[in-house]
């Protein structure tokens, strides 16, 4: 399956704003992250975990999900293919680890999200509750790795790759071959 | 660029030019991550993870009406 050039533009654009969005999410969780597990003003703490809890459900998670999505249809769709180049399938496994990860600390942060939210909690129980801070920089660090290797494409198929390219290279020539003695023989005519 | 002294010379065409460093350097620290993690996991460093971690005890040992109804 090869997506035309207007649909993979089309695709690529909303992958890139995604995985990007994705990043840009990450960063504004991070902030309020920091503030819950450095600050001890209950309110502070209140509103940050609230915060979380919506950034995680309404934002983070679907733009993970679409940016894995898209990722793996854009591949699909053109020359690249899902395991053909090293740094498109190390993409797919970092993505597909980071959504796994986030998936499972969503609850967490829906959980701390939902404690923080009732009025009943009190100061000494929002100071309890943990941080989400080594998932969160370690998800930016896996995010920001997956990009560089998106933007710097660095060569390198893997065999399965190159076996196909092989074929691909293969039958070209064989096709090349059938057609020659053909145009040969009209030339000579 | 010109054979230089390191150069291995012309390879063979058929043959896989092998998996680049660069993916074994990310597969060496990826293995380490790895092992880090299940490490922390195995001696409780890294606390309890998972969807349990806001199951039965709830922090100070509370259990809020919240908590109770985010379960």
């Amino acid at each position: 399956m090869t997506l035309s050039p207007r649909w993979r533009n089309l695709v690529l654009a909303i992958h890139l704003t995604i995985s990007v969005g994705w990043i840009g999410a990450i960063a504004a969780y991070l902030s309020l992250d920091v503030a819950a597990a450095t600050s001890h003003d209950p309110q502070t703490l209140r509103v940050s975990y609230v915060g979380m809890g919506l950034i995680v459900t309404t934002v983070i998670v679907p733009f993970a999900i679409g940016s894995l999505l898209t990722g793996v249809i854009i591949s699909l769709g053109t020359k690249w293919g899902l395991i053909r180049h090293w740094w498109v399938t190390i993409s797919l496994v970092l993505t597909l680890i980071a959504t796994a990860v986030l998936l499972i600390e969503t609850g967490t942060v829906a959980a701390y999200a939902a404690v923080a939210a009732d009025p009943a909690t009190s100061a000494d129980e929002l100071r309890s509750l943990g941080s989400t801070l080594v998932h969160s920089i370690g998800g930016a660090l896996v995010l920001l790795g997956v990009l560089v290797l998106n933007v710097y494409k660095p060569s390198g198929m893997t065999r399965y790759g190159w076996r196909k390219q092989q074929e691909q290279r293969a039958a070209r020539l064989d096709e090349a071959a059938q057609v020659r003695p053909s145009s040969t023989r009209h030339g000579a005519e | 660029m010109a054979n230089g002294p390191s150069d291995p010379g012309p390879r063979d065409a058929d043959q896989y030019p092998g998996t680049p460093r660069w993916v074994k350097v990310i597969g060496i620290i990826l293995l380490g991550v790895v092992l880090l993690v299940a490490f922390a996991i195995a001696t409780g460093l890294g606390g309890p993870h998972g969807p349990q971690r806001h199951g039965a005890t709830a922090p100070l040992g509370v259990e809020t009406e919240a908590m109770a109804n985010a379960q």
